[in-house]
């Protein structure tokens, strides 16, 4: 109990209230939300530039629906998740174990197969984790990206997204929020 | 600083998104830097740059400004400068509180049990 109380003092800026009152530090919610109002993001930014098609992403949560694989060339090379982890292990690593990563050396951050690792509450498991990801993007002010072949548009937390397909036979990569599309 | 506020001013009128190129704020590529830098110095916009172009992020204190900006060319010409919002929703997220549809998510619950072991 106590190696999770010093866990949680260390991360309170990326846990919401509703998470601090889940995991029974409530008495820690006003420490949090005073770091949180001083809270600045550390600088510089760190993007990642998806090679095959020379595309920047910004330090945001960046989806890349559909066939991804020719895209997964990043520079710098991002962290993955590992691919064993699922459902309950995978929302306690993002929550837990990637931040206390990125405390030690800021990095871009790379989930793959999102839609796949939960067996129960698909729906609400990748929501969740988007969120997450999307918080750790603003606290450590790096890019984070999900590549999965599943997962339905539109979803409610992703900044940018990538979307991979066919036109008239040819694999293009669409920037949905600018319309961008990159032949590969 | 009146020369760099009158700058800003001009940019921003003319900017047509939250997110732009440099293109958008001059054809001639080294003005246009100069121009940018002076956003960065007061901290109203990001500058991503990779090998082929540069992509200016407005901060939220730079889309304030523009809301400014548009509104005073609204007062002057009566005429509403429409601008473009970006995907940068990132700037909406919370660190605060979940989302309404996030807040009775099963998953809090596994936090429940980290929290009691």
């Amino acid at each position: 109990m106590e190696a999770v109380a010093e866990r949680i003092k260390l991360n309170l800026v990326l846990l919401t209230v509703e998470e601090l009152k889940a995991l029974g530090f409530s008495e820690l919610i006003p420490e949090a939300l005073r770091q949180k109002r001083v809270f600045k993001k550390p600088s510089p930014p760190i993007c990642v530039r998806v090679k095959r098609i020379d595309y920047l992403l910004p330090p945001t949560l960046t989806v890349i629906l559909g066939e991804y694989g020719e895209l997964l060339d990043f520079t710098p090379t991002p962290i993955e998740a590992p691919y064993s982890l699922t459902d309950k292990s995978l929302v306690e690593y993002l929550l837990f174990d990637l931040p206390e990563v990125l405390e030690n050396e800021r990095s871009p951050v790379l989930v793959r197969d999102l839609s796949e690792r939960f067996s129960t509450h698909v729906y609400e498991g990748v929501e969740y984790c988007l969120n997450i990801l999307a918080r750790v993007s603003k606290v450590y002010n790096v890019s984070t990206i999900v590549c999965d072949k599943t997962l339905e548009l539109p979803n409610k937390t992703a900044s940018l997204t990538i979307i991979v397909g066919k036109i008239n036979g040819k694999t293009v990569a669409q920037i949905a929020e600018t319309n961008e599309i990159f032949y590969l | 600083m009146e020369k760099e506020l009158e700058v800003i001013f001009r940019v921003l009128v003319k900017v047509r998104s939250t997110v732009f190129s440099l293109r958008e704020v001059s054809t001639n590529p080294v003005y246009a830097r100069r121009l940018v830098s002076i956003l960065e110095k007061y901290g109203l916009a990001e500058v991503y740059r990779s090998s082929r172009y540069y992509s200016i992020v407005l901060t939220e204190k730079g889309v304030e400004a523009l809301e400014c900006a548009k509104r005073f060319a609204e007062i002057v010409c009566g005429k509403k400068l429409e601008y473009r919002k970006t995907s940068f929703k990132e700037r909406e997220v919370s660190l605060e509180k979940l989302p309404e549809y996030l807040a009775d998510n099963p998953w809090l619950k596994v936090l429940a049990e980290r929290g009691k072991t």
